[in-house]
């Protein structure tokens, strides 16, 4: 019947809809860890620059 | 982690085609009566996620630590994905049932304000970031769990004063055995799905509040 | 200042009314919280009264005005407070104080608003409010302290979020149902001739509603009034 298919459908749907947000939020993740990295490069390459390691 | 996600699957497959194809034929409401398998246990997980989000936000309120806001967050994400499931399913079963879509009768009246509240609860989130943001969620995280029985209340109220649906109610009287089984087998399927989705999110917001604080620290 | 001697003094009372009694004089010198809740409320009745208006539609009317006019209103309330609310917390006073002043000056808003449409509503839609105002003043009141309690919390929440003057009708509104599905109740009842006792369940549950929330804010007020 329509109805129950609706339902079901329905159910399988928003947990579909769900698991997209789920991944959209992984990649801010990502992209936020790479500007972490890139940030922890930075600021490594600044130090070295004003506090020259002695060899 | 990995377990829980295949068994989630394999729950949810068994649960549903056991509802689908093999569970009995009900008397008086026949194949629509089927949605129960899927409106029942939505119905629980809203439970768990918003008494979640409660005790979440309370105790973030009380003691400030990061982890119970980061519960109450994802909670409340949970909690509108089921009360939206609780809404749609039950909608859906009504109109074969009921002859209608909707009813102001306490339950769903109940129903619908919860999910207004907590998509509000959402709202509050994502345009009021950072702590003082965090803690003003809270406080509709628990506000919303307050109201609750009095949204209940006022709701039998107006019920008193306007007809009531006809026919059946979805729940209809105790059930058998065997439309208990294949219950409890979905009810463990959307658990198992409710748990993983939990821990994933949990996982990535405390990943995400490691990253800003590196970010902004840097 | 007046603030820090009422500290001294008679504590929290004092600090109340001192802090009503501010808020108050500003108001009346810029009446910008009435005329921002006033006229939209007034718009709202004319608009309701031009279609279907008599008996039977005039509760409902009554409170979506009084409910919008308070959505809207309150926003404004903290806005305007803005520097001021910083200089309220450094002053040693009690932040209870702040909150029950804050509600109280709003509710006071807001019962003008009531009175002043009133006339209005018993024009346009049946001259029953009037002749049973004096019935219609429990529920007008008590329902009006409950849109003015959630809405100075829910209000103050949201002071620093974006868009607060969207945001707050679409918080309060799902709080305040019980309430507002209370107070059409006892309004419709009292219209249609019944007395007051008649309506105990709904003012019941409109001052359990009053009792909660107002406890609520209290409990909370160094949520509400930090920064």
């Amino acid at each position: 019947m329509g109805f129950v298919a609706a339902a079901y459908l329905v159910v399988v749907g928003l947990f579909a809809l769900y698991a997209l947000t789920v991944a959209a939020r992984q990649r801010l993740i990502g992209e936020l860890a790479e500007a972490a990295q890139d940030g922890a490069v930075a600021a490594e390459a600044k130090a070295s620059v004003r506090h020259p390691v002695s060899r | 982690m990995r377990l829980l996600l295949i068994s989630a699957g394999l729950l949810m497959i068994v649960g549903m085609t056991w509802a689908l194809a093999l569970a009995p034929d009900e008397a008086i409401q026949g194949f629509p009566q089927r949605i129960m398998y899927v409106h029942v246990p939505s119905v629980l997980m809203t439970y768990l996620a918003l008494g979640l989000c409660f005790v979440g936000s309370a105790l973030f309120l009380w003691r400030g630590d990061r982890r119970w806001d980061r519960l109450a967050h994802v909670c409340g994400e949970l909690g509108v994905l089921f009360v939206t499931m609780t809404l749609a399913t039950g909608t859906i079963w009504g109109r074969p049932v009921w002859g209608t879509w909707w009813t102001w009768d306490a339950r769903l009246t109940t129903t619908l304000m919860l999910w207004f509240i907590y998509v509000g609860y959402l709202v509050v989130r994502a345009w009021a970031p950072g702590t003082r943001g965090a803690r003003a969620a809270a406080v509709i995280g628990v506000i919303g769990i307050l109201d609750l029985p009095l949204i209940h209340w006022s709701a039998i109220l107006l019920r008193t004063l306007h007809p009531q649906p006809t026919v059946f109610r979805p729940e209809g009287p105790a059930l058998p055995a065997s439309m208990l089984a294949p219950l409890g087998v979905n009810v463990a399927a959307f658990l198992a799905i409710f748990l993983v989705l939990l821990f994933l999110r949990l996982r990535q917001e405390r990943t995400l509040d490691r990253l800003v604080t590196m970010v902004e620290g840097a | 200042m007046a603030v820090f001697e009422a500290r001294r003094a008679g504590g929290t009372f004092t600090t109340l009314l001192l802090i009503l009694a501010k808020d108050l004089r500003v108001e009346w010198r810029t009446r910008e919280i009435v005329t921002s809740m006033g006229l939209p409320a007034l718009l709202l009745v004319i608009v309701l009264g031009a279609g279907h208006a008599d008996a039977a539609s005039a509760p409902t009317a009554m409170w979506v005005t009084y409910a919008f006019s308070a959505a809207l209103g309150f926003a404004r309330t903290f806005a305007l407070e803005r520097g001021g609310l910083s200089a309220l917390r450094l002053a040693p006073v009690d932040g209870a104080a702040v909150v029950l002043a804050k509600t109280a000056s709003n509710w006071l808003t807001l019962l003008i608003v009531q009175l002043v449409s009133l006339p209005v509503f018993g024009a346009l839609f049946t001259e029953q409010i009037w002749t049973r105002v004096g019935a219609l003043a429990l529920p007008l009141l008590l329902g009006g302290l409950a849109l003015a309690v959630v809405g100075t919390l829910l209000g103050a929440l949201i002071m620093q979020t974006r868009l607060r003057e969207v945001l707050l009708p679409l918080l309060m509104l799902p709080v305040m149902l019980p309430a507002l599905i209370a107070a059409v109740g006892a309004t419709t009842a009292i219209l249609d001739g019944q007395p007051v006792r008649a309506v105990s369940a709904q003012l019941q549950l409109l001052l359990a509603f009053d009792i909660l929330f107002a406890a609520t804010s209290l409990l909370l007020f160094d949520v509400i009034v930090e920064e």
